[in-house]
């Protein structure tokens, strides 16, 4: 692990974090959830954030993501300072540089398999038949061209999530982030899962993060750190 | 796939039982309230259908009370009064008294000439000629199957005895659709029947006023010409006269115009409770269009554009299936001789369907910023 992470230091930080607290407010209860992080991450990397639960690893991957703000500190991810940006800048932003992928999917049932992934492109310029064809290479890459007009029901769990990390890619961010990807599938599933996520840092050199309680889904990162009591360990 | 296209599927696709239940509580409310509409306003066309220029006298104690036909050639002699007629409510029964439809006796040769009526078949001349004939509405003919030259027999029971009328035309009014479910005949032959006390006495004058704009003079005039008599008036424009009987079941009007407001009521919760629990079964999802970028404002159209479907689809099904409810109801008032102007109304049905889709809108602007608000992490937490 040290070797990867000296590997890793060598190429320029797209993720970097500064005394970084985020501290909640339960009624009169003030609860510290991180407490002073300091974070680089490197563009290009794949790293694995576990931790038991309550630890922070879901609120560092989402203070990092732009869809929490911090209580203090600094976060600059793809060069932008996002605590810094109002609401409107900071989805456009989102839109722009991070792909998701949730533990449950969050596919549209209404919609199908190529129509959810074309959903994040409705906030784009582009045209139609760019949407589609854009779309259409999403699907490929994740193996689900013959199921591009099946509904999320008509699908495994496991194609499901392949959908959705389509879904996550097809706007081409910098950044994939995912938040126990594999937490709700089988073995075989969360295995062509984790391949998929390293097939889009190798090949496509996408930044991932992955929140994770499953060492074997961990092993699949190149870094593994580990948060503990809102402190990096 | 549009923005637009996913707030239909939203709205009928999601969950197909649900939508088909709301949609059908959409479609019962707007039936009944189209119901009440069409009847509030059948209920005041009659009113409507009056011309400006006609003003009706009565006794200023009631309208039981009578006046005496003297008081014609007096009110003649009022400037601005250009033609005067009389007529007596007669309340005859045909056949039964579910059979009820209205009669007045009239005086034929100025009735004709003050009031605007059309000759279907037979003749002026023919009703005018014979003290014995009748005119009936064309509403009448048709539900009756009377024909010129036919007679009719009629039990009264305020005139009593049993009385015959031969039919010498068939009518309908060129400005009052009333007209259709009515007949007439002469005032001389009611008037001879008469006991000694209520011979010579009529229940109501109308005159015509030369120009319209001075009915308020005229009819301060008329009252004033018999103020302090034994026969006071009571005189108003014709359209307010009929109003006065509107006015008269203003409780129920009441009643309909409360009942229409609580319909509409009912449909907003319907369509409300529809959204709401929508809008929070989907929150995680919700959750991830703001997490790939979509703003507050995405949320709150899809939603507001939801509730306008449904609205707008529940009430076009409501609308489609009331066209004809409304169409048998109103044949149904009509041949009872009550509420001769019901029917359908695309201006209504338009009007219905807007304002179902409005009522979409804000029965859905409250779960609609609620979902806009919520904060992307907590909308993505509800699901765990």
């Amino acid at each position: 692990m040290a070797e990867t992470v000296a590997a890793s230091q060598l190429a320029r930080p797209i993720i970097e974090i500064r005394d970084l607290r985020k501290v909640y407010q339960r009624d009169r209860q003030e609860l510290t959830v991180l407490d002073g992080i300091d974070l680089e991450v490197p563009d290009g990397a794949f790293e694995a954030l576990m931790g038991p639960s309550g630890s922070g690893k879901t609120t560092l991957l989402n203070l990092i993501a732009g869809i929490d703000a911090p209580t203090s500190g600094t976060i600059r991810v793809a060069g932008e300072e996002i605590a810094k940006l109002s609401e409107t800048a900071r989805a456009g932003w989102r839109a722009r540089n991070i792909g998701f992928i949730f533990q449950f999917y969050n596919l549209m049932p209404v919609l199908t398999a190529a129509e959810n992934v074309e959903l994040p492109l409705l906030l784009t310029r582009l045209r139609r038949a760019e949407r589609q064809r854009r779309v259409e290479v999403a699907l490929k890459l994740v193996g689900l061209q013959d199921r591009m007009a099946h509904t999320p029901r008509q699908l495994s769990g496991g194609q499901q999530q392949r959908v959705a990390i389509a879904r996550a890619i097809v706007g081409d961010p910098r950044i994939i982030v995912a938040d126990e990807p594999t937490g709700d599938l089988d073995r075989k599933s969360a295995e062509e899962v984790l391949s998929l996520l390293r097939t889009l840092n190798e090949t496509l050199g996408k930044t991932v993060l992955v929140v994770t309680h499953d060492p074997h889904a961990a092993e699949a990162a190149k870094v593994r750190r580990r948060l503990d009591k809102g402190q990096l360990t | 796939m549009t923005l637009p296209g996913l707030t239909l599927r939203n709205a009928f696709m999601r969950n197909k039982t649900r939508t088909f239940l709301t949609i059908l509580g959409v479609v019962i409310t707007t039936v009944a309230f189209l119901f009440l509409r069409t009847i509030l306003t059948a209920w005041y066309a009659s009113a409507e259908a009056s011309s400006a220029d006609r003003v009706v006298t009565r006794n200023a104690v009631s309208l039981i009370n009578p006046l005496p036909i003297s008081y014609a050639a007096r009110l003649a002699q009022i400037p601005g009064v250009t033609k005067v007629t009389w007529s007596n409510w007669f309340g005859g029964i045909y056949k039964d008294r579910k059979s009820f439809f209205a009669q007045f006796a009239i005086d034929g040769p100025t009735a004709l000439e003050v009031f605007s009526l059309r000759f279907l078949q037979g003749s002026k001349q023919d009703f005018l000629a014979d003290r014995n004939s009748c005119l009936v509405g064309k509403g009448l003919a048709e539900k009756y199957g009377w024909k010129v030259g036919e007679t009719i027999p009629l039990f009264s029971e305020i005139y009593p005895g049993d009385w015959k009328f031969r039919v010498a035309a068939v009518i309908e009014g060129t400005d009052d659709k009333s007209v259709a479910n009515v007949m007439y005949f002469h005032w001389a032959r009611l008037n001879e029947t008469q006991a000694p006390n209520r011979k010579d006495t009529v229940g109501v004058f109308t005159a015509t006023v030369a120009n319209a704009s001075d009915s308020p003079r005229v009819i301060r005039d008329i009252d004033a010409l018999f103020a302090n008599s034994d026969y006071e008036t009571h005189t108003e424009t014709e359209k307010a006269f009929r109003l006065s009987f509107v006015n008269g079941s203003g409780a129920i009007l009441s009643a309909l115009e409360t009942g229409s407001g609580v319909i509409l009521a009912i449909m907003a919760l319907i369509l409300g409770n529809t959204l709401a629990m929508g809008l929070r079964e989907r929150t995680p999802e919700v959750g991830a269009m703001r997490a790939m970028g979509f703003l507050p404002r995405h949320v709150r159209a899809l939603a507001l554009g939801e509730g306008a479907l449904l609205g707008f689809g529940g009430a076009l099904v409501g609308v489609l299936v009331a066209r004809p409810i409304l169409g048998a109801f109103g044949r149904a008032m009509a041949e009872f001789g009550f509420l001769s102007n019901v029917s359908f109304k695309l201006s209504t049905g338009i009007t219905t369907v807007v304002v179902a889709a409005a009522i979409g809108v804000a029965a859905s602007s409250f779960p609609a910023v609620q979902a806009a608000r919520l904060a992307i992490v907590d909308a993505l937490r509800r699901q765990e």
